[in-house]
């Protein structure tokens, strides 16, 4: 079983918190020094010597956090699954697309969110959001309810999953490009360049789409604000 | 003066960091001014926190890994039979084509020496084909034949065992020219219709 | 009658598009004219940058994608696009420009 990764603590502030800005990497002109200023690249230089291991730890170090992305953009876990399967074979078989001089994430998320719109542009694909209205008493060991680390009293915690919960689903309904630049940017904290590659896009459609995706949110969030 | 339209649009973008210094400067001294701005500042942090704070990872069943693992597998050992394949016919090639430039040599040694030691020179017009041996590296693989200008069609330019990238995904190749125009034709029938300024317009034909 | 109604649910059911895309067909199936076809654009391909050919692979991706009746129609529109004159492809290219404003 694959190493759950802990989810990142919630910011005090709204700022939030981001990957290492890609302006303080190292001059990246050759593989080695992108290499030696970031771990993942390194792995991923490995893997397209052959090393296998290497493809394996970026699995294990990504998958929990590309199946989670998937997960709000198709209809059923398993297709979730089967994308998340779909990015890392990708990964692998364009292997020696990947340039060091870019940040292995924003490539890895690039695969992603590509493979993620096709699924949304399926005709099969089903409401996102029956993903997370569960029957009571069902288990969910993964996803929402998103815990409030004030809560004190069990009604406050009610209300912080009911939040998270609403959250959740207005961020479901959002347009996939939206969706994708909002959880790209503010859950895996993709900073906007990145962000505006993995879209294929530039900076200024993505602060357009984060743009028309919060005043979304706010609108459906408006009971509880 | 920072208009309350544009405040409104920078908000994001200064929550997540990116806003220039100049520009957040000039945001910050608005809100301060503008309580209406002040509650919209306060409802897109707590909006965008909460975004912040939804779950960032899931726990990958142990199916999902086997399952990917064994792809890839797959994948490789399809990719190395095809690099085999290229080595073994490349290995069959060499010695044919080293028996193929002896007997040329041979043959244009003899025309030398027939013909008084004059060099052998093309004629004008002389377009013949010409097998181009060439050491394949790692991009360019070995042609079957090259094509001379103005002499006749070669019979082929394309590679008996096509390079890796070619191989892997021959029907990206195949559509390139659809690929490059995508997005026009995916929403082709929109754009026909779409009308423009009476001044753009252009007569057809 | 009621027989038949489970015949044609069946028949309905096996016929139904694949979900998952299909998968593309490897070297040897394309026909000669399609191998010289996909040479010639992959020599072309290589003299593009790099983004440019990462956009190209993500777009073939998308459109592995798409269901079959869907590429069927990018291919219609691609034959009725070539077969436009110099006049109705620019005026194509400024529909185009125009329609693309609208879209942000």
């Amino acid at each position: 079983m694959a190493t759950v990764h802990a989810d990142e603590p919630a910011p005090e502030s709204a700022e939030r918190p981001r990957e290492a800005p890609a302006e303080s990497a190292p001059d990246a002109g050759s593989g080695f020094a992108a290499a030696a200023a970031d771990p993942d690249v390194a792995l991923m230089l490995r893997c397209q010597s052959g090393e296998e291991a290497a493809f394996q730890d970026l699995f294990r170090k990504f998958s929990p956090r590309v199946l989670q992305f998937a997960r709000r953009f198709v209809g059923s876990e398993a297709r979730a699954e089967e994308v998340t399967q779909d990015v890392f074979v990708q990964v692998f078989r364009f292997r020696h697309r990947y340039r060091p001089q870019s940040r292995f994430s924003t490539w890895l998320y690039t695969i992603a969110t590509n493979l993620c719109l096709n699924e949304v542009r399926r005709p099969e694909r089903h409401l996102r959001v029956d993903l997370w209205n569960r029957r009571d008493g069902e288990e969910r060991p993964e996803g929402p309810p998103l815990p409030d680390p004030a809560a004190v009293t069990p009604e406050e915690g009610a209300a912080a999953r009911q939040l998270g919960q609403r959250l959740e689903a207005l961020v479901a309904e959002l347009p996939p490009k939206q969706r994708a630049a909002l959880l790209l940017s503010r859950v895996d904290g993709l900073a906007y360049r990145d962000v505006a590659e993995a879209l294929g896009s530039t900076e200024g459609a993505v602060k357009a789409l984060l743009f028309r995706a919060t005043q979304t949110l706010k609108r459906g969030l408006r009971d509880y604000l | 003066m920072m208009r309350c339209r544009r405040a409104t649009r920078w908000m994001v973008t200064a929550l997540d960091g990116e806003l220039p210094a100049r520009r957040r400067r000039a945001l910050d001294g608005h809100v301060a001014r503008c309580p209406a701005c002040r509650h919209e500042m306060a409802t897109t942090a707590a909006v965008l926190q909460g975004v912040g704070g939804l779950a960032t990872s899931s726990e990958v069943p142990g199916r999902l890994e086997q399952a990917t693992f064994r792809r890839v597998r797959l994948l490789a050992a399809a990719e190395a039979e095809r690099a085999a394949t290229r080595a073994w016919w490349m290995r069959l090639r060499l010695p044919a084509l080293g028996f193929a430039t002896a007997v040329v040599a041979t043959v244009a040694v003899g025309l030398m020496r027939g013909s008084g030691d004059r060099p052998l020179a093309p004629r004008p017009g002389d377009g013949g084909r010409r097998v181009v041996a060439q050491a394949p590296t790692k991009d360019k693989p070995p042609l079957v034949a090259s094509r001379e200008r103005g002499g006749p069609q070669a019979t082929a330019t394309v590679p008996a065992e096509p390079p890796p990238e070619l191989a892997a995904a021959p029907e990206l190749f195949v559509d390139l020219p659809l690929l490059r125009n995508m997005e026009k034709l995916e929403h082709f029938e929109t754009i026909r219709t779409t009308t423009l300024d009476d001044g753009e317009e252009q007569s057809n034909g | 009658m009621k027989r038949l109604g489970i015949v044609a649910l069946l028949t309905a059911v096996l016929a139904a598009p694949v979900v998952r895309a299909q998968q593309p067909r490897p070297w040897h199936q394309l026909s000669p004219d399609e191998q010289r076809r996909a040479w010639e654009n992959y020599r072309r391909y290589q003299q593009l940058p790099e983004h440019k050919q990462r956009s190209l692979e993500e777009r073939y991706q998308r459109f592995q994608a798409m269901p079959p009746q869907d590429r069927d129609r990018l291919r219609q529109n691609y034959e009725t696009y070539r077969g436009f004159d110099p006049g109705q492809r620019q005026e194509f290219g400024q529909k185009y420009r125009r329609w693309k404003s609208g879209q942000h």
